[in-house]
């Protein structure tokens, strides 16, 4: 059941890119981070709903879950982070993973059924990646030039529409090629975040290709020459090759852990977990189980094995701090 | 016959009756639910908004006391306040009327001048020159019973001593900014001066505060009388006293760069309020004779690019001056205070949602955030509390039908982009792309299906044997019985990268198919003389057209690179990005006329093949008698009077078309342009809902939007399919003669 609606959700596409993820090989989680202890009562039901971003790292920490307690079953179910809000207030989901954070209007409908604003759990970084076909020449962007590929109203500043690789500087064969955009649906956080720092919260352009998963993103983009598009470092394929990118005109910097941690990577940003939590009262043993083996040095390793960054062990206390509360 | 059989067959005959027009009516009544739902859902979109008047009392403070400068209130409605002349602060709790507390902003210093800065924040100047930003901070905690109270805080964020402006200000604004603030002070002297100061670390990790002051020119024959300063403090707004507005950019706060400056109106009337509609992009903008009207940068004209401040929409006409003007926090709504009323307006739809007054006019006004409630007092220092609940301010037949000038867009324009993850963002909703892209898809997919359809079944039903017949039928039939989320699937990522690559192979194809079979025929019709070889023609035809197709799909794969190369410049793609259309899309409408077609052709076939059927045998049989061949028999006689039934087919196909989800959601690039060309996608009425319900908070604009696009969505397919039921009535009527 769980995995069947997962794959219905990522349409089919996602399957083909589940196995990958060593490409922060060297990568460790830090030494202050607790080991997840087994305790006793734990069992149940969990709904997940909500962002296709941490569809798979849910998947996994959902199966290591599974195996220390047999007697819990947990559905996963990702089409963007737009649907864990709606599902967490009709309570059809207990948690509401997000790869963004929610809303003024979201937070007062949540407010309105339950009296109080939900806890956010931030659970793993990730450096937001632009990519490109990996044929293509071209290995750094800056931010205005990605909101003048992808947007029509240019907030950035941009003078002209750009169009082809040529007006990013490719000769040759790439100076009159056309650019292909993709990128996700409305109802996924990335989109959002995407639309908020990378396009100055400007508009879309209506040829933008929207896709129904980070990873039929990334597979238009390996099919498609000329084509340019945005997912969570997660997705990163051979196929495909991650921009630098730059701010105002600055340094160009890879979206590697250093410099989203740095802060110097323009587009590095927190995966959330959303969560119901009444005011003076500790979540459901479950919930709060769950929590705790993500922010564990397990939960971790599985953020590392599936491409994303791991928290500090500083981040990580604090968000501790909340689900213990 | 037996009495009893009949008796009993009787009965059946009753009930089966009854039970098979409960059916229907059931039927019938589900259709009509089904529609009362859709309708039920969409029409609270053209509601007008609902407002109470929640309390009114007197202000609990003495006709003697320091005048009230500005009011507000929390979004929970509880709290309110009010800040007045001798610098204090007062709450009162709006449930009983009573004062609650009162606080002194800045050790009892008088206030001399004061600006509204949204969202509980106000610059205020003191008399003794100092000034600051003050931020009322309403904060819900919850107790141990888990009972909401709501705790208010009164900080002071910003601060600027006295002496920070080269002579006293008239008025100011501070806004903070990441690193410090940005403040911006209109001098009694009539000139600007911007003050920017941010902390910056040194390289010895030590916090350095560092200040630049710069002065804005002005024109001193025409001063300055009105100012704004955005969120971010780097773009500030002017109004004086002739009617100018003049736009500043201060990105570079060393350098403050003058962007535009032009007269409002022609008739050059006084400008009275400014304000920054939420998002600050857009300028709201009230004038003496009472019309609220908000701006924009955008461009001149086609011809002139360069943008300028400009005139977007007309939200108010009044007929006294405009005092004040407030922008909501929740959405691009102003609040206008016009001759003692106020007038609450949306920007993107000009629609007026409501009017609140009492009765002595209204001096001050506070929207709290979520702009769910508006507290005023008026002259005779009467408060009254007014909860407003205007859920859908965008919706508009303008705003869905219409061409809308949209913020930071260069023109009016139809759009559909739902929504962002800010809560500024001005929510698109057009269907006319949409409703565009449905008809585009059904377009391209008949094209394809219709000659493919009828000939086909035109074929099987005349020409061909028997044997092919009970071959070919059911198996067409089958082929509408596969999933469409498969043909999706298959076209997405099989039939694209297919078409993509042997695209100018495929139009060689098509002039190749035509000419080859047409010089075919050509050569057959002088072969054919011979009888022993015109034996072999009678329902073989198939076998012979074979060939042609192999040899033309053959030929037409190998020529590509060699046309590719002496007529394209060897690349076709970008010869048609060159020539014909900047969007090329691999997931274009050829990929979708196939994918579609294929869902298509079998109701088109069965129901050509029906009509076929359904002529009477006598009226072939007639005219095989008098001589005609086959062709003529069936081009003259047969297809006149199935014709309806052809129609019908073609009609149902495309309420099959046009329903269709799946296939474009998969196939498409769900690309929200009006683009007719075949090279590039669409995004269909269909799969915009399928794409865009789950991520649609129950019961909001967008909710209700794709409520109505089912509705349009359903009127298609209703009125498509009576129709095709229209003309099988026909059809049927017309036999009934024989």
């Amino acid at each position: 059941m769980k995995t069947a609606k997962m794959k219905v959700a990522a349409l089919g596409l996602g399957m083909i890119l589940v196995s990958q993820g060593s490409l922060f090989a060297g990568m460790k989680v830090e030494a202050g981070i607790p080991t997840y202890e087994k305790t006793s009562g734990v069992g149940g039901n969990l709904n997940s709903i909500g962002s296709d971003t941490l569809n798979n790292l849910m998947t996994f920490w959902a199966e290591s879950f599974r195996k220390m307690y047999p007697n819990v079953n947990i559905q996963i179910e990702g089409k963007g982070s737009s649907t864990a809000p709606p599902a967490l207030i009709s309570g059809t989901s207990q948690l509401g993973p997000m790869s963004r954070k929610m809303k003024s209007k979201e937070l007062e409908a949540f407010e309105k059924k339950y009296g109080y604003k939900p806890t956010k759990i931030g659970v793993a970084l990730d450096s937001l990646a632009v990519y490109v076909n990996k044929d293509n020449p071209i290995d750094k962007l800056d931010l205005k030039e990605t909101d003048g590929i992808f947007s029509s109203t240019r907030k950035g500043g941009y003078a002209n529409d750009i169009r082809t690789w040529g007006q990013l500087g490719l000769k040759g064969d790439w100076a009159k090629r056309p650019i292909s955009l993709y990128g996700r649906n409305s109802a996924s956080g990335t989109y959002g975040y995407f639309k908020k720092h990378a396009m100055f919260k400007g508009d879309y352009k209506p040829t933008v290709k929207e896709q129904p998963g980070s990873a039929s993103v990334v597979l238009g983009v390996t099919e498609d020459m000329g084509g340019i598009g945005y997912s969570g470092i997660g997705y990163r394929t051979s196929g495909v090759k991650a921009l630098s990118l730059s701010k105002k005109g600055g340094k160009a910097y890879e979206p590697n852990y250093a410099n989203v941690l740095a802060g110097k990577y323009p587009l590095g940003r927190m995966l959330y977990i959303y969560v119901p939590k009444a005011p003076n009262k500790p979540l459901s043993k479950l919930t709060q189980e769950f929590l705790k083996f993500v922010l564990s040095k397990q939960g971790q390793k599985i953020v590392i094995k599936d491409g994303y960054l791991p928290l500090t062990a500083k981040i990580l206390a604090q968000q501790l701090k909340s689900v213990n509360k | 016959m037996d009495q009893a059989i009949l008796q009993r067959n009787r009965r059946v005959d009753f009930w089966a009756k009854k039970v098979i027009s409960l059916g229907g009516v059931a039927i019938l009544v589900c259709v009509i639910g089904m529609l009362a739902m859709l309708l039920m859902e969409t029409l609270p979109l053209f509601y007008s908004p609902q407002t109470k008047e929640l309390t009114s009392f007197d202000l609990p403070s003495k006709k003697s006391a320091p005048k009230p400068l500005a009011i507000g209130i929390d979004e929970y409605l509880e709290t309110g306040y009010w800040i007045d002349q001798a610098g204090f602060i007062n709450f009162l709790d709006l449930v009983s009327g009573a004062k609650t507390s009162s606080e002194a902003l800045s050790d009892g210093q008088p206030v001399a001048s004061f600006t509204i800065n949204e969202d509980h924040h106000y610059s205020i100047l003191f008399q003794d020159g100092s000034a600051g930003l003050f931020h009322i901070d309403f904060k819900t905690v919850f107790d141990q019973e888990n009972n909401r109270r709501v705790g208010h805080n009164v900080r002071q964020v910003r601060t600027l001593e006295a002496g920070s402006f080269a002579t006293t200000p008239v008025s100011l604004q501070i806004q903070r900014t990441e690193t410090g603030m940005s403040a911006v002070a209109l001098l009694s002297d009539h000139r600007i001066q911007v003050l920017s100061v941010s902390k910056e670390e040194s390289f010895l990790g030590e916090e350095e505060e560092v200040r630049s002051s710069n002065f804005i020119e002005v024109d001193p024959s025409d001063p300055v009388k009105l100012m704004v300063l955005d969120h971010s403090g780097e773009n500030l707004y002017l109004a004086t006293e002739g009617g100018k507005l003049v736009y500043w950019s201060m990105s570079d706060p060393e350098e403050p760069r003058l962007v535009d400056v032009r007269p409002g109106f022609s008739d050059h009337r006084p400008i009275t309020s400014i304000t920054l509609v939420f998002g600050d992009d857009s300028l709201a903008v009230g004038d003496s004779q009472g019309n609220v009207t908000t701006w924009f940068m955008a461009p001149e004209s086609r011809d002139h690019p360069k943008k300028r401040l400009t005139r977007i929409h007309d939200l108010v006409e009044g007929t006294q001056s405009v005092t004040e003007l407030r922008s909501s926090r929740r959405n691009k709504s102003v609040l206008s205070l016009i001759g003692g009323e106020l007038t609450l307006s949306h920007m993107t739809s000009e629609r007026e949602l409501e009017q609140f007054k009492r009765n002595s006019p209204i001096t001050l006004f506070g929207f709290s955030n979520r702009g769910n409630g508006l507290l005023a007092l008026d002259e005779s220092n009467g408060l009254t509390l007014w909860s407003i609940d205007a859920p859908h301010p965008e919706g508009s037949w303008k705003g869905y039908f219409g061409k809308v000038w949209y913020e930071d867009y260069q023109a009016p324009d139809y759009v559909w982009q739902s929504s962002s993850a800010s809560d500024d963002f001005e929510p698109k909703f057009s269907l006319i792309p949409l409703i565009f892209g449905s008809i585009k898809g059904t377009l391209f997919a008949m094209i394809f299906a219709v000659p493919l359809g009828i000939f086909g079944a035109i074929y099987t039903n005349q020409f061909a044997s028997r044997r092919f017949q009970s071959i070919v039928k059911p198996a067409v039939e089958i082929t509408s019985a596969v999933p469409s989320v498969i043909v999706g699937f298959l076209a997405a990522l099989w039939l694209a990268p297919i078409i993509d690559q042997w695209l100018l192979g495929l139009f060689l194809f098509m002039i190749l198919m035509p000419t080859l079979l047409g010089l075919f025929l050509v050569v057959w019709a002088r072969v054919r003389t011979n009888l022993r070889i015109r034996l072999i023609e009678q329902s073989k035809e198939l076998y012979l057209a074979l060939p042609i197709l192999l040899i033309a799909i053959l030929v037409s794969a190998w020529l590509q690179p060699y046309v590719e190369s002496w007529v394209f410049d060897g690349n076709f793609k970008q010869w048609i990005f060159d020539h014909i259309t900047k969007d090329y899309d691999q997931r274009n409408s050829i990929v979708i006329a196939f994918a579609l077609g294929f869902i298509v052709i079998p109701f088109i076939f069965t129901m050509t093949d029906d009509a076929l059927s359904c002529v009477p045998e006598s009226m072939r049989a007639a005219s095989v008698a008098l001589g005609a061949s086959r062709w003529q028999t069936t081009w003259k006689v047969l297809l006149p009077s199935a014709s309806p039934g052809l129609f019908a087919g073609i009609i149902l196909g495309m309420g099959r078309a046009i329903g269709e989800t799946m296939i474009v959601l998969m196939a498409t690039g769900n690309t929200p342009i009006i683009d007719i060309s075949m090279f590039n996608g669409m995004r269909t009425l269909s799969a915009n809902i399928a794409v865009e319900i789950p991520e649609a908070p129950v019961a909001g604009s967008l909710y209700r939007v794709l409520f109505l696009s089912a509705v349009i969505l359903f009127a298609f397919t209703f009125v498509i399919n009576s129709l095709a039921e229209l003309f099988r009535y026909t059809l049927r009527k017309k036999y009934a003669e024989f």
